[in-house]
Formats: structure tokens, sequence, C-alpha cells
């Protein structure tokens, strides 16, 4: 009967369908005719509202396919005929499956290979979205569906579902401050641990739920469930402790032992900070003070990232006075000398008032990860065009103002998040300035492909400086010699360090 | 029976819709299920086809636990409410289409017969028939494939005479042997069709009978006197509806028995020259039931 009633559900909502999918090709439409350096503003601005109507489309229309046989109703007809409810339950599955998600599923793949890519890797990634589509959009329509009795009730409980969520993340960030929140938000390297959990709970959630109203038809117990499944969702997201987290990515290390050389000390003979430097004042409201580290035994190319760092000290009666968070920071040694980094100090003003002058000693529990240098690459820097699996499609021209070197790439999946820069010119060796970028995300390669089918990154290169107060080596005549180098980066090693200083002055290291 | 009722109630947080309801249909059998609006008559059926899940109680219906009806007993009952969903947007001839797999017994000439009967338009999407015509399709819906046992909600609420006629007659030609449960708050719209009859007031049962016993124990009795009198207090319990005009006291015995009749009014009303019993419509016995029952004469 499952075929019999998909039929009956297609009669049903195919105008809607055939709606839905149109808005679910748009983007990728747009996406195309903006090409790699989008200079269509219009459109870009039409992108960012189109996602959301594009959830919201397919949402709906998961949602009206279910509520075709509403399940908490007591006036439907279908209630009271001998269908049976697996079969039932099968074909609004098999619905959702092969026409919202397999919309999404051509538009993604239209998308891939309008933009260059062979069909291999374009459907790879779309199926990759397909995937991350069904758990955070397909599947929690499909239980509101089967809670609600119309799109009314269905709407309503999406709103407060949303409010009740907003609720918690406020809550989240009063209770903990920003941490909690930005875990998401800003993508710390480990949080998609958080979101696999987030996303198996979704699963678990969504095969109890449909469960208990397809068999046992249970709303109120059902709806109870929903609340239950959307209070975990959040929480998995922005309360999983971190060092489970870290813990899990620690056990998933590539290699181990690639830390074993690193080392890191208190330098004093280093100096105080002077910018510029790999960290700046921040010009906030608390005192901040810069402590000069060492960092030995650095393999060579690599890049060492601090994912969070814990700070405690403690005065000279031994009594922890602050227990609470340092700066994280990333080092990247761009010349080959460079063996040292400042570790910021940010204390509220009140408590550094007391500690400035007393001898303490700090102690840092470092969480990092080793990046080892994956590949690099070289494309023209004018009019270029590179094509490689590890960075997708690179295109390169030169800026409306003539100044600049746009670098714009796309892949088939995610990218790479740590990447250095440099124009070079070929003929002579000369460079610009590197330019370093790192988005630290660690998740496995089937998730890095989940948010959207094409990732997209772009780095602008000046070489000419309009004010002309500051001079490039490589700048206008040498740049149709010249390349943009690309050095991509990925996560080798997860590990922890402690570093101990045994007595400091903070205010003989504070910066004005 | 096919269907057997016990101590069945339901609550809405303070509200009782049943109350220890206990109610049996013996196959072959049409009870007609009588009560005001919101006596509970819904609840009962809503429960009986696992639509709500009742308070305490149980509710069998062809032998199964209602909460336990499954595709199998489903194939065999008929279902018709007043206030049932169907596919608004699917045509009638696209839905019947729809059902006819999932019933082995479906007999595609009843179908067409009924459908020609009701004079139900084929290519009309069902949100665009009237109110009449949707409980029309609904029956339609329910007779082709035989059911052992048809339940009927309110299926005549909110008809104009004519469809409710049509109505009633689509369903007496059809109903055969099936065994039917039909809830009406109005008794004339079916008067003529039920074997048995139960009245439920305020989620509780008062009685059930089959219409011959009811109709033979609920009669006018009409008592006329030489001069006026006044009446001995208290009256028997079971006559309900006293009523004092001059020399003529007229009443309804709800315990008729011919035979006790006479000695029966000679002890409540002196000077007796002449008494009358006539029996009643089924209308005006539920009227007089229901009012007795709202001022807990009954």
């Amino acid at each position: 009967m499952v075929w019999h009633i998909f039929r009956k559900d297609w009669k049903l909502v195919w105008k809607l369908f055939l709606a839905v999918a149109a808005i679910e090709f748009l983007p990728a439409i747009i996406r195309v005719k903006l090409g790699f350096f989008g200079e269509d503003p219009t459109l870009e601005y039409l992108l960012a509202p189109l996602g959301y109507i594009v959830i919201l489309a397919s949402a709906l229309l998961t949602i009206a396919i279910v509520q075709q046989d509403s399940i908490p109703s007591v006036r439907e007809d279908w209630l009271i005929r001998p269908v049976p409810r697996g079969d039932l339950l099968f074909a609004k599955l098999l619905f959702a499956v092969v026409l919202v998600q397999a919309t999404v599923l051509a538009a993604d793949t239209f998308l891939g290979i309008a933009t260059g890519f062979s069909l291999g890797p374009a459907l790879a990634a779309a199926l990759a979205h397909n995937l991350y589509w069904i758990v955070v959009v397909t599947l929690p329509a499909f239980m509101l569906a089967s809670i609600t009795r119309n799109m009314t009730e269905a709407m309503v409980a999406g709103v407060l579902g949303f409010c009740g969520a907003s609720a918690i993340l406020i809550f989240a960030v009063a209770r903990g401050g920003q941490e909690a929140y930005i875990r998401d938000t800003l993508k710390v390297g480990e949080a998609w641990v958080a979101q696999y959990c987030s996303h198996l709970l979704v699963l678990l959630g969504a095969f109890a739920l449909l469960s208990l109203q397809y068999f046992r038809r249970k709303p109120t117990e059902a709806r109870w469930l929903a609340g239950c499944v959307l209070l975990l969702f959040v929480a998995a997201q922005q309360f999983l402790p971190w060092k489970v987290m870290f813990a899990v990515e620690r056990k998933m290390s590539l290699n181990p032992a690639a830390d074993r050389s690193l080392a890191l000390h208190f330098d004093p003979g280093i100096g105080r900070f002077q910018a510029p430097s790999e960290t700046r004042p921040s010009g906030g409201a608390k005192p901040e003070a810069y402590l000069p580290i060492r960092v030995g035994g650095l393999p060579r190319n690599t890049v060492l990232n601090v994912d969070k760092s814990e700070l405690r000290i403690i005065d000279s009666d031994g009594r922890v006075v602050y227990n609470g968070e340092g700066d994280d920071w990333n080092f990247h040694p761009t010349e080959e000398a460079k063996t040292t980094i400042y570790q910021r100090l940010a204390l509220p003003a009140s408590l550094y008032e007391r500690l400035k002058d007393k001898p303490l000693r700090l102690e840092f529990n470092y969480s990092m990860t080793l990046y080892r240098v994956n590949s690099n690459y070289a494309v023209s820097a004018l009019d270029g065009d590179l094509r490689a699996p590890e960075i997708g499609i690179c295109k390169t021209e030169m800026d409306e103002t003539g100044t600049e070197v746009e670098l714009r790439c796309k892949q088939a999946g995610n990218i790479t998040k740590c990447q250095s820069f440099f124009l070079e010119d070929t003929a002579t060796g000369q460079r610009n300035p590197e330019r370093y970028t790192c988005e630290p995300d660690y998740s496995p390669r089937l998730e890095r492909a989940e948010k959207a089918p094409l990732s997209s990154y772009g780095v602008n290169f000046p070489f000419r400086d309009p004010a002309n107060l500051a001079h490039y080596p490589v700048a206008g005549p040498q740049l149709p010699k010249s390349d943009v180098m690309m050095t991509l980066y990925e996560p080798e090693e997860h590990f922890t360090r402690r570093l101990i200083i045994p007595s400091v002055i903070l205010a003989e290291w504070r910066v004005e | 029976m096919m269907i057997e009722i016990r101590d069945l109630s339901k609550k809405y947080k303070r509200h009782e819709a049943l109350r220890d309801l206990s109610l049996s249909v013996p196959e072959g059998s049409a009870l007609i299920v009588v009560g005001a609006n919101g006596a509970g008559k819904s609840t009962m059926i809503k429960i009986l086809m696992n639509l709500i899940e009742a308070t305490s109680g149980t509710a069998q219906i062809l032998g199964t636990d209602s909460r336990r009806i499954s595709p199998k007993e489903l194939a065999q009952i008929g279902y018709v409410s007043e206030d049932q969903l169907l596919p608004a947007k699917l045509t009638v001839t696209e839905y019947l289409d729809y059902l006819r797999p999932f019933y082995p017994t479906w007999d595609r000439q009843l179908e067409a017969d009924t459908v020609e009967q009701f004079r139900l338009p084929g290519d009309r999407r069902i949100n665009e028939l009237s109110h009449g015509m949707r409980l029309k399709m609904a029956l339609a819906c329910a007779l082709p494939y035989r059911p052992k046992l048809l339940v009927l909600d309110e299926p005549c609420s909110g008809l104009d005479p004519l469809v409710r006629d049509e109505f009633m007659e689509g369903l007496t030609e059809h109903a055969g042997e099936m065994t039917v449960l039909m809830s009406t708050h109005e008794l004339s719209e079916v008067e003529g069709f039920g074997t048995d009859v139960a009245y439920i007031e305020e989620g509780r049962l008062l009685f059930q009978e089959s219409m011959e016993s009811l109709t033979g124990r609920v009669q006018e009795i009409r008592v006329t006197t030489s001069r006026e009198v006044p009446l001995r207090r208290p009256a028997p319990k079971s006559w309900i509806g006293l009523k004092q005009a001059g020399n003529v006291v007229t009443f309804v015995h709800r315990e008729f028995i011919e035979s006790d009749l006479d000695a029966q009014v000679r002890a409540s009303i002196p000077h007796v020259v002449r008494i009358e019993a006539s029996p009643m419509p089924l209308r005006s016995i539920f009227v007089s039931l229901a009012r007795a029952a709202r001022d807990h004469s009954i």
C-alpha cells in the first residue's frame, strides 16, 4: 500500500511540490549566475534570505505531506480506515526522501556541475549535504507535523519551539557568558562532536516519536517527547562539556606523537610585548598583560593552534586567586627564526589591581591542535584558473580599483579551514607578506560537507597602495609573471600542554 | 456481541463526559443512542473507534479491545460522522479509488449503485460538496465493502429534510444484515430505523431497550375526574410531566402496565371517571424523559 498512499499524496501536493522545487533551485541558479567573483550585489543580498526561505519551504512541504493524514486529529477519515500504519509511515518518509530530499540533491548537484566540478565530486557533496538536510530540516519537520493537526498548529508549535530554543540559548549566555554560546556560532574546531550528538538525538528522537505516533497514536506523550528532543538538541550543542569533545578529538588524532618535541617556556628574556605581533592589545576595559612564551621543538611546516586555555593563578600563600580561561592563540612561524609568542592575560580590573605587584604562580592548561602542511598550490595572479581535488576550483583576477588581486575558490564539500597565501614573483622569488587564515574545524570529511554543497572562500592581495605609503615587493608590473602561492594545513594531532610560570609580577608585563 | 462497553468513563479535566457507562449491541440489531447535545454520545463512539482514549472502563468492538483495533477489524466497520474530515482536495471518484484497495470485500457494483443513488458527482472535489453531500459521500465510502458493523455518529445533523430522507433511505436500503449503532439527538429523524434504543444523559446511560418495549411501557395517560380535585401527593415516581387542567389530569407513565393502571390512578387521584392510555411518538417519549432527567425526577 506504500505506493498507493504515495500516489494519493502526490495528487494532493504536486502543485506545492513544484513551487518548493522551484524555490529550492533558485539559490543554485543565483550562485551559478554570480560565478566566482559575484559582482551583482543585488543577487548576493538575495541569497541570505533565500537560504531561510528554502528551509522553510522544504519544511512546509514535509509538513503538508505528513498532515495529509494527520495523526492527532480525531476527525480524520483515514483513522477509521484499514490503512496499515507502517505502510503509511513508510509512504510519508518515501515522499519526503524522494521528493523533498531529491530536489535538494538535484539542485546541489546542478550547482556543482554548473560551477565546473565533475559529476562525482558534485554528487558526493550533494549527498553529504542531503544527509545533513534530513537531520536538521526534514526529520524535525516530520516530527512537528506528526504531533500537530494542521499547518497553523505546526507553525505555532514551530514558533514556540524556536522561542524555547532561544530562551535556552539566552539562559546559556547569561549563565556561562559567551563561551557556551559561541561554541557553535564561531565553529570551535571540536563543535562537530556536539553537533553529531545533537544529530544523533534527532535520529533517536524521530525514531521514538514516529513509532509512538504512528503505531500507538499518543499525541500528548509525543508532544512531551518532542519538547524533550528539542531541549536535548539545544543542550547537546551548547552544554556538552569541552573535555568530552576534546577527548573524542584526541582519540581521532592522525599522528598522536607529533607533539613530542614541542616545549613551551615562559622566557622573560624575550622582552615586553611590542606591537605589531601575533597578538595585539585589544584596548578593552580589562587591564592586559602579555607574557612572553618561547615555543620550542615545533616540527617544520606546522602550525600550532590553542583551542582552549585554562588558567589558574595562585598567590604566594598557595591560595588559588583566579580560576578561569586564558586567551586562545595560534602560532604560525611565518619566518624561519620565529619562536616566540605572547600569551595575553586580561583580568578583571579589581583583581588585577589587587594582584599586579605580587609574585604569582600561573598555571596554563592548553588544549592544542598541531596542523601540518597538507599541500601547496600555485595559481597565476591574473586570470588564473586552478583545479585540484584538495582545493576545488580557484580563480584570480584584478579588482576594479587595480590595487588588489582577488583569489576566489569553490570546493565541492567543505574546504580545508587553515590556509596561508602570498603573492610571489616567480622570476625573482620576491614575496608580498603572507596571509594566514584559520577557522578550526576538525570534523570528519563527511560532516564537513554538511552546511552547503559548495564551500567558497576568497582572499584579496593588495599590491598597490593608492596613498603610496606602503610599497610591495610584488607590485603591478610584476603581476603577469607572479603567482598566488597557497598552502593548506590539515590537523595532525590534538593534545594538551601545561605551562607553569612559578613566579611572575603582572605589572612588569602590562601593556597600556 | 458486536459492541460491549463496560463502566466507560471519560474526563476532560473537571468535566465528566462519560460516567461508568455500560452498553451492548447484539449482532443484527440497530441501536439508536439518543441524548441531548453534549450528553456523551460522540465521546462514546470516538472511544469505540479508538479515536480518543477512555479514562477508565473498557470498550470492545467486534470482540476486540477498541484500543487494539487493527486494520483487520477496521475493514469490517463502517463509520460515518457529521464532523468527519475527508481529503478535501480529492474528487469523489479519486477518493473511492483510493479506498478500494484497503478493503478485500469491496463491491464495485454496490459502490456504483450507491454513488448513483446519492447522485454524487464523481469529478467534483470533496471540499466543493455541500455538508449533506459530504455526509452522503461518507456513507457511500462506508457501504461498498459491506461492513459487519456500521457506526453512525449524528449522521443527520444539519441536513435539510430532503437530504436527510435520501440519506436514511440509502441507509435503510443497504443496511441489510449489518449491525448498526447510530447516535442522534433528534429521534424523529431516524424513527422506524432502529430495533433498540439507548438514552444517554450527562454521560450516563439511563436505559437501553428495544423500541417495542419502550413504546409499550411509556404511554400518555389522561384521567378525567368528576370535579376538580387536589392530587394526593406524592405522585408515583413513574409518572412524569404531571399536569392538571380543570378536571383533567395528564401525565406520562414510564412504567405502564395496562392491568395495574386503574388501581394505580385511583390510589393517587380521587373521583376518577375515565382513564385513557395512548401510545406516544418516539420523539415525545424522549422529550418527556429528557425533561424528567433534567428535573432529576428520573
